[in-house]
């Protein structure tokens, strides 16, 4: 460890595509380890939130009880908060529910559509939030990578800015969608 | 757009964003009008006003209510100002307009004769 930066990520209500996208940047993630230690991800098995994290990137929008508590918590223990992809950045699928009621997508997901069993889970599952949030709405975020996902050298560019002590510049380097 | 967008530095939206549910009017025999996605350029009006000149399209309402029209307000099918050319639909920037059977992204558009028409016109 020593003076490496501490990174971490974290998956709220998104596709993971996001994470996807950033395991695709392949073998510069050598590169990457070489200068930060990834502390807390759902790629590796550490289960709690390190005290100070200088960077954490976050994929998916907050929409369940679980996701608003974890944001909360993983804001108050980071440096510089990274909203990760589309979700994050405007909510996005998860968003499209928010012209309905949750009682009825509860209704739609657990009865309508249920072939057994039909019931409204309580336990276990979170509930859901009366809208899906883009994180900013939430928490304070400080750097914006749109893309559905943004590309593996998007992620790149901007980890290794952001580990070198810079503020990215993402003019003509993403895009919302895909 | 969307690259417009990251061009000029505009990485996501502050204000809350409201959620509504617009209607879709698919009664014109080619052409849908999603108004869901449409951003109120008001590109649609001036085409079919200025070079088609048929001016099917306005905009109604103030404000985040505005919506864009097809003649006083009714189904685009009834539209009897219509001529069926299919300039808004190349014009659209968002999708909005589309044609029938047709995925926006699957949608080839052919903008380089609406300068050329304009052209024809001046001289
Ligand atoms: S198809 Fe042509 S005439 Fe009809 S609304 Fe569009 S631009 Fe106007
Ligand atoms: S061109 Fe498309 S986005 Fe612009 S006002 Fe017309 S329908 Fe809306």
């Amino acid at each position: 460890m020593g003076d490496k930066a501490i990174m971490a990520t974290v998956w709220l209500d998104g596709c993971s595509g996001c994470h996807m996208s950033f395991l695709d940047i392949d073998e510069r993630l050598i590169e990457l380890a070489d200068l930060m230690t990834l502390a807390y991800s759902p790629l590796v098995d550490t289960k709690d939130f390190p005290e100070m994290a200088d960077v954490t990137l976050v994929e998916g929008a907050v929409s369940s009880e679980d996701d608003l508590a974890k944001i909360r918590k993983v804001r108050a223990h980071t440096k510089t908060l990274v909203s990760l992809g589309d979700c994050a950045v405007t909510a996005n699928v998860p968003g499209m529910r928010n012209p309905f009621l949750t009682e009825d997508l509860y209704d739609r997901a657990y009865i309508e559509n249920a072939d057994a069993n039909q019931h409204i889970p309580v336990n276990v599952i979170p509930p859901l939030r009366p809208n899906s949030y883009p994180v900013h709405q939430v928490v304070d975020v400080d750097v914006f990578v749109p893309g559905c996902p943004p590309s593996a050298d998007t992620i790149f560019y901007v980890v290794s800015e952001l580990l070198a002590g810079r503020q990215p510049d993402l003019s003509g380097r993403s895009r919302f969608g895909a | 757009m969307q690259d417009l967008a990251i061009e000029i530095g505009m990485t996501h939206v502050e204000v809350p964003y409201l959620y509504p549910i617009l209607p879709i009017d698919a009664s014109h025999n080619r052409f849908v009008i999603d108004h869901n996605r449409c951003v109120l350029c008001r590109r649609c009006v001036r085409v079919c006003g200025e070079i088609e000149g048929a001016h099917t399209w306005d905009v109604m309402g103030r404000g985040h209510k505005s919506r864009v029209i097809t003649d006083l307000n009714q189904p685009w099918g009834d539209s009897e100002s219509c001529t069926s050319c299919g300039k808004c639909v190349q014009v659209c920037p968002t999708g909005a307009l589309f044609e029938k059977g047709k995925a926006v992204a699957e949608m080839t558009k052919r903008r380089e004769f609406l300068p050329y028409l304009q052209s024809l016109r001046e001289d």
